[in-house]
């Protein structure tokens, strides 16, 4: 009788295995952007330049949003464990379901999402603080932040606290960090996942904030169980530091030394009770 | 000069993953700069 070989045995197989929903995501995302760009430069629309940035913030959602429909099979087949995808019915349909059921699913862990987005919130304070205080100099982080604050409000919240943590999640935490720990332990998965995080946002200071945001989130995917948990917490903690962007009275308070002792302080503390309580669940 | 623009893009995503480089490129269509980036 021929031996079945074991799927993902090698090293290279788990690593190809692990990280190409990033890089489909990442690839397509930025062909995305291209098709995109090229398009509206076809467009009789003038005075485009005067838009730049606002064009550049709707621009990156939409193609993230199309970068991660090439990664959504993927996403809702590994989330769901107990193989109750319907494939007869289009990939967003599942999403929806899968969407659905994790809201069902979530509801005997309304304290665990709570501390989660407290967690999120006063880590946001905290690191966005911290790198503040370090002063790095990038001209592509000043580039960004100028893009993302030129939107209305509304906009913003819709673009920074909806889409991007919606897709962001679905491939890291969803996919990559899932796939990871199907094979690692949890600090290699937390710190691997979160380098990816931090580095997909390419410029020092967010690759800094993000990597330390990505290592918490991951650690609230792994005590929750549940996918709903990072995904709460980036929401929360992308609204409040996109909020806070146009309050600069607070912005210079909440970076000085003991506001920063102050969420510290909070963050190990919500992590601490995230952690208990992950471990009774 | 457009497509080495984007091709620039491109590999510089992957490049700045290995560490090579720390700012990805942005590429003009009709004078307006498309950055890729990840807000917040």
């Amino acid at each position: 009788m021929a031996s079945i070989r074991k799927k993902r045995e090698t090293a290279l197989e788990k690593a190809t295995y692990i990280i190409k929903p990033f890089v489909i995501y990442l690839v397509m995302k930025t062909v995305a952007l291209i098709g995109l760009s090229l398009l509206i430069s076809t467009l009789p629309i003038g005075g485009l330049e005067k838009l730049v940035n606002q064009l550049n913030a709707v621009i990156n959602a939409a193609a993230s949003i199309i970068g991660v429909s090439f990664v959504l099979r993927d996403f809702v087949t590994e989330i769901d464990t107990r193989g109750e995808v319907l494939f007869d019915v289009s990939v967003w349909k599942q999403l929806g379901n899968c969407m659905k059921k994790g809201f069902q699913n979530c509801k005997g862990k309304g304290i665990l999402l709570g501390v989660s987005i407290s967690l999120g919130l006063t880590s946001a304070l905290f690191f966005n603080g911290f790198i503040v205080r370090l002063s790095l100099s990038s001209e592509k982080y000043d580039t960004v932040e100028k893009i993302q604050y030129s939107v209305p409000i509304w906009l913003g919240i819709l673009l920074y606290g909806l889409i991007s943590p919606v897709v962001e999640e679905i491939v890291f935490r969803g996919l990559t960090y899932h796939r990871m720990r199907r094979f690692f332990g949890i600090p290699a998965c937390v710190l691997v996942s979160a380098l990816l995080f931090g580095g997909f946002h390419a410029n020092l200071p967010q690759f800094l904030y993000g990597t330390a945001m990505g290592m918490l989130m991951a650690l609230c995917y792994e005590w929750a169980d549940t996918f709903a948990a990072p995904l709460v917490f980036h929401m929360a903690a992308n609204v409040l530091i996109f909020l806070l962007s146009g309050l600069p009275q607070v912005g210079e308070v909440i970076v000085t030394t003991p506001a920063l002792v102050v969420f510290g302080v909070l963050s190990a503390g919500f992590m601490v009770v995230m952690w208990k309580l992950g471990e009774r669940e | 000069m457009k497509y080495k623009l984007m091709l620039r893009m491109i590999i510089g995503d992957f490049m700045f993953l290995l560490g090579v480089t720390s700012e990805r490129g942005y590429f003009n269509f009709r004078g307006v700069k498309i950055w890729h980036f990840s807000g917040c």
